[in-house]
């Protein structure tokens, strides 16, 4: 069983949620957690793990062989190479590596560099394995790091809870496609109802069960026909503030029963 | 003139937005969550445009690919499945490779739409966001063509970002001006602003941060080398009504001393 973890809000308890879910867990049996949240991994505080830097290969320009023929950014659609006061410049953090540029560059001008993207690792910490990733403050794109962690460690055949970038959009659903259950980590706000349909569409789209995870001080009952309507579990956990590095079940056992609910979802446990 | 607020998830970004669209009567607001748009739920106005937006995406004709298989092997994504060729829509980026070496042509970037553009407008304030279909690619261009699409008002410009990636990266290199919101004390927000942001004035805001007086001050001194200036401390506030009540006089501050 493979559960996915997705928020559009931070700040509200997922990384905690995300914790606590994968010690519930790891007291029946081994249980591998992956940090995806790139840009902001908070998880890497609360786990050992040992990092080593990866880099990835990204465009540069030769101004000596360069004659301006504007075909590079005319072929980049990341604008990660662009023509400015007459020079081509680039913004190798926006870069895919994709090579467009240096197959339709007339000149051969445009050759390949490495670029620090961030640092992967892993640990373990009792039953569970502990995967990660953190992106460097110089680059922007997630997509490579999140691929290099999933390379280097696959999720296939395992019981994993995989952390997903902020956001619904497919960065977000690309690194955590592995899955067999989408969660959304929610509160209640103002847009919780837009929050609730989309994560409704993409579960819709991927055919697979969803739960939408509240945390807060009660379960909003007007969100209930919204998560029915969608063939939604909905799933209450009280926010607890100041918890440190405790997990949520040391200061409420109740909350037992939500992890017990999540892990029931696709069958598994 | 640019101005980006950016910070981390939960920062209080969206609170201080929602002041300042009291505050100012002449100007465009830019909502960098284009997955689930929520400053739309506090601006007046009306929707007095909406545009459909599109990225390119390769697009087979199966009646002139003879399944070479060129694509899949060319595709630096890894994205194009080597048995049946099938494009997998996530890990797509739309780059184009595959459609330079396609050689019977079947393979073509087509534009496709993935979401829309709004413009709201409330006399001489205005909304520009964005909605992206569910799981689509090109949020991050998406935030950036919102971006132009402001510009091209040719007034103040304030802009949320959304979280601490590539998106926010893509807006904040643009802004002129940078409002720094935190909830923590991880210097490596600070180290992000400085990989990206293209402008010179910054300003720093915390709140809601935990963490002893010392740390809060190592934190604001190493803020301040680099360049910023220390606008305010916000306490967290649990009660909904007194929070917007600080965070009024918050955009207040920001209103003086930023803009």
């Amino acid at each position: 069983m493979i559960i996915g973890i997705l928020a559009v809000r931070g700040n509200i308890g997922r990384s905690t949620f995300t914790r606590s879910l994968a010690s519930f867990w790891a007291k029946r049996e081994e249980v591998s957690l992956y940090e995806l949240d790139v840009s902001n991994p908070k998880l890497i505080s609360f786990y050992p793990w040992n990092e080593k830097t990866v880099k990835r290969k990204v465009s540069r320009v030769d101004h000596k062989k360069c004659d301006l023929s504007g075909r590079c950014f005319e072929a980049c659609n990341f604008g990660a190479i662009l023509k400015e006061n007459g020079r081509v410049t680039r913004k190798p953090y926006f870069c895919r590596g994709c090579g467009h540029c240096k197959e339709v560059c007339p000149k051969g001008a445009i050759y390949f560099e490495e670029m620090e993207s961030g640092q992967i690792g892993s640990g373990k910490d009792g039953n569970i394995s502990f995967f990660a990733g953190r992106l460097s403050s110089g680059d922007a794109w997630e997509g490579g790091l999140i691929k290099e962690i999933k390379e280097s460690h696959p999720i296939e055949g395992k019981n994993a809870v995989l952390k997903a970038p902020l956001g619904l959009g497919a960065m977000s659903l690309k690194a955590i496609k592995d899955a067999d259950t989408f969660l959304l980590v929610t509160s209640d706000h103002q847009g919780v109802k837009d929050e609730i349909n989309t994560f409704g569409q993409i579960v819709q789209g991927f055919d697979m069960p969803g739960a939408v995870v509240f945390i807060g001080k009660r379960f909003p009952e007007d969100i209930s026909q919204e998560i029915d309507g969608l063939n939604l579990t909905g799933l209450f956990v009280p926010f607890i503030q100041d918890l440190g590095s405790d997990t949520l079940q040391e200061k409420d056992p109740n909350v037992q029963e939500a992890f017990e609910k999540t892990l029931r979802l696709s069958g598994g446990a | 003139m640019e101005i980006a607020v950016f910070g981390n998830p939960g920062s209080g970004k969206t609170e201080l937005i929602k002041g300042l669209m009291k505050k100012i009567d002449k100007g465009t607001f830019v909502d960098g969550n284009v997955e689930v748009p929520i400053l739309r739920e506090f601006f007046k106005g009306n929707i007095k445009k909406k545009e459909p937006f599109q990225v390119p995406a390769p697009m087979r004709n199966y009646m002139v690919c003879v399944s070479c298989g060129l694509c899949a092997k060319n595709c630096p994504l890894g994205a194009i499945s080597e048995a049946d060729l099938w494009i997998d829509p996530l890990e797509c980026e739309g780059c184009g490779v595959c459609a330079e070496h396609c050689p019977q042509k079947a393979l073509n970037m087509m534009n496709m739409q993935v979401g829309n553009i709004f413009h709201m407008e409330d006399s001489q304030k205005r909304l520009v966001f964005g909605k992206l279909m569910p799981g689509a690619l090109g949020g991050p261009i998406l935030a950036e063509r919102l971006l132009d699409e402001a510009q091209n008002y040719k007034d103040l410009t304030v802009i949320e970002t959304f979280g601490l990636g590539e998106l926010s990266a893509r807006l904040i290199t643009r802004a002129q001006k940078l409002i720094l919101m935190t909830n923590g004390l991880d210097e490596s927000i600070l180290k992000r602003a400085e990989a990206f942001f293209g402008g010179k004035e910054k300003f720093l805001v915390l709140n809601g941060v935990h963490g002893d007086q010392d740390a809060k001050r190592t934190f604001v001194q190493k803020a301040v080398d680099l360049g910023y200036e220390f606008l305010s401390e916000m306490k967290y506030i649990e009660d909904p009504e007194k929070r917007q009540e600080a965070f009024k006089g918050l955009s207040d501050m920001v209103k003086e001393r930023v803009f």
